[in-house]
């Protein structure tokens, strides 16, 4: 008897779909984990996110000052920016003369400290804006070479402190992130596991009658699929309307616009692809997981 | 056909099973495997049907080395074969069509050629039943001839019935031996595993007697036990 084949994709979707309806309880309770871990987890990276602009936007105050040496003219000083401006770390640098500078000064601290002072105190200068304020050691050496450029200023107390904060930040994330992430994966793979006992009998006749592997394991793998990528979408609104509460009222009301927090908006695409990656790769892996010992004989 | 030679067959738990077994079993034939609780029947079973494999020996079926069988290879012996068990093992959330449609269903049978084919294997186990009602709405016997549907759907080239009267009365006992005696005539290949003494000696068939992990007679002579051999 000659067996012509069909295509299977249809099959394994009805029978995920179908498993997840025959498990509702189960069902309702992995969707319920996995966006409570998403929305935890996604609290948390916007949270760091946040931050992380702050930190950026703090950092990029935190400037180096080039001093030049008094017996270069103005113009030869303004000469040595493109020498600054190649340095790999340097992304920008800004020439204030000294009179800018001295004015600048005056401006800050009140006339009286200048008094007697010739106009000519302050050295010419360049205000310099690092790519990483990590950096500012090594690219003080290099500046430092430049013929010209008498001294280098900067804080290396706050930039460290900037550098830290980002570091722990990031820790934390991943630590945070990496925990949800196996609770998830176990909360799925208990699910599927319920199912494939429930349906282990069925599977041995399966594998009796001769079906593949991977026919058997596709709509457990289908099954999980859906629930993850179910709670990815579930908890992108919530995250959405948490985010709009906290964001929009509590922290602008609180700190009088004192905190620029990002807008939802800003990050909605950013968030939605990390969800749905996590509950993709959650579902799925933990459906994976699960089938294969169910699959040995 | 099946070919076994000198298989023995010891498990993680010291256990042997089986000690050099050699059996022989051509396209067409029809043949009984006998023997008493322990005598290593269903790891026969097992072994053919690619569960386990031996510790030492080879196995063959329907041209298929089992010794070492990928998966994939070991799905497709599997669909040479048909295999029934004593206690049906029928899905009770399927109904009768379902059932035996399952069996095409998961090796990717089309729809349209399922439709032709479970009414006609109904048929031919001698079903008259509505087909949309549950195995558990069935007689022991009924549901085992679903049970044979099943393994005959997918058109094996060899049946393999464990204790498939087990669960029978004596007179529907008979009436399963008697289609599965009929499906061999057909041409399918057909090993019955039992211990029903009586049954066998009815039927005038090969009998493979095992006992102790060991083949003490095969031949026509009907159900031999050990005391019988030892005696001869």
């Amino acid at each position: 008897m000659s067996k012509k084949k069909r295509s299977n994709l249809g099959y394994y979707i009805k029978e995920g779909v179908s498993s997840i309806f025959t498990h509702g309880f189960m069902s309702f309770a992995s969707v319920a984990i996995i966006v409570a871990c998403l929305v935890i987890m996604g609290s948390f990276l916007l949270v760091a996110m946040n931050i992380n602009e702050a930190v950026q936007e703090a950092e990029s105050r935190n400037q180096m000052l080039a001093l030049i040496d008094d017996r270069l003219t103005e113009e030869d000083a303004r000469e040595l920016e493109w020498r600054i401006l190649v340095d790999p770390n340097v992304a920008d640098a800004t020439f204030v003369t000294r009179y800018d500078a001295l004015a600048a000064f005056v401006e800050a601290h009140g006339p009286e400290i200048t008094d007697g002072l010739e106009e000519d105190v302050l050295r010419h200068r360049f205000v310099i804006d690092l790519e990483d304020i990590a950096l500012m050691v090594e690219t003080e050496e290099r500046l430092l070479q430049i013929p010209g450029i008498d001294e280098i200023i900067f804080d290396p107390y706050i930039a460290g402190l900037f550098v830290t904060a980002r570091n722990v930040l990031a820790v934390v994330f991943l630590a945070i992130t990496a925990v949800l992430f196996v609770v998830s994966i176990f909360i799925i793979a208990n699910t599927i596991k319920l199912a494939t006992f429930d349906r282990r009998e069925e599977i041995a006749i399966m594998r009796m009658v001769g079906a593949t592997k991977g026919f058997i394991r596709w709509p457990f793998v289908f099954q999980g699929f859906i629930l993850g990528l179910t709670g990815a979408i579930v908890a992108f609104f919530i995250q959405w309307g948490i985010y709009g509460l906290v964001a929009d009222q509590i922290f602008q009301e609180l700190t009088g616009n004192l905190i620029q927090v990002l807008s939802f908006g800003a990050v909605a695409d950013f968030i939605i692809l990390v969800f749905a990656v996590v509950g993709f790769i959650v579902g799925t892996l933990g459906s994976v997981l699960t089938i294969r010992k169910y699959l040995k004989v | 056909m099946i070919r076994m030679h000198e298989v023995h067959k010891a498990y993680d738990n010291g256990t042997r099973a089986l000690r050099g077994v050699s059996i022989t079993l051509e396209d067409g034939e029809f043949a009984f495997l006998v023997g008493p609780s322990g005598s290593g029947k269903s790891t026969i079973i097992k072994l053919l049907t690619a569960e386990i494999t031996p510790s030492e020996g080879v196995v063959e079926v329907n041209g298929y080395k089992l010794n070492r069988l990928r998966s994939k290879k070991k799905s497709m012996m599997r669909r040479t074969l048909g295999i029934v068990f004593q206690d049906f093992r029928l899905i009770e959330k399927k109904s009768v069509y379902d059932n035996v449609a399952f069996a095409m269903r998961v090796i990717g049978t089309r729809e349209k050629e399922i439709q032709k084919r479970v009414p006609y294997v109904l048929d031919l186990v001698g079903l008259n039943v509505d087909t949309y009602r549950r195995p558990e709405e069935l007689s022991g016997g009924e549901q085992q001839r679903v049970a044979i549907a099943r393994a005959l759907v997918n058109n094996p080239s060899m049946i393999i019935a464990d204790e498939p009267t087990g669960n029978l009365d004596p007179a529907r006992s008979l009436e399963i031996m008697m289609l599965l005696e009929k499906i061999n005539q057909l041409g399918t290949t057909v090993l019955v595993v039992t211990h029903e003494k009586e049954l066998v000696n009815r039927f005038a068939k090969r009998v493979i007697a095992l006992d102790n992990g060991k083949v003490i007679s095969d031949g026509m002579e009907g159900y031999v036990t050990h005391e019988q051999e030892k005696a001869e």
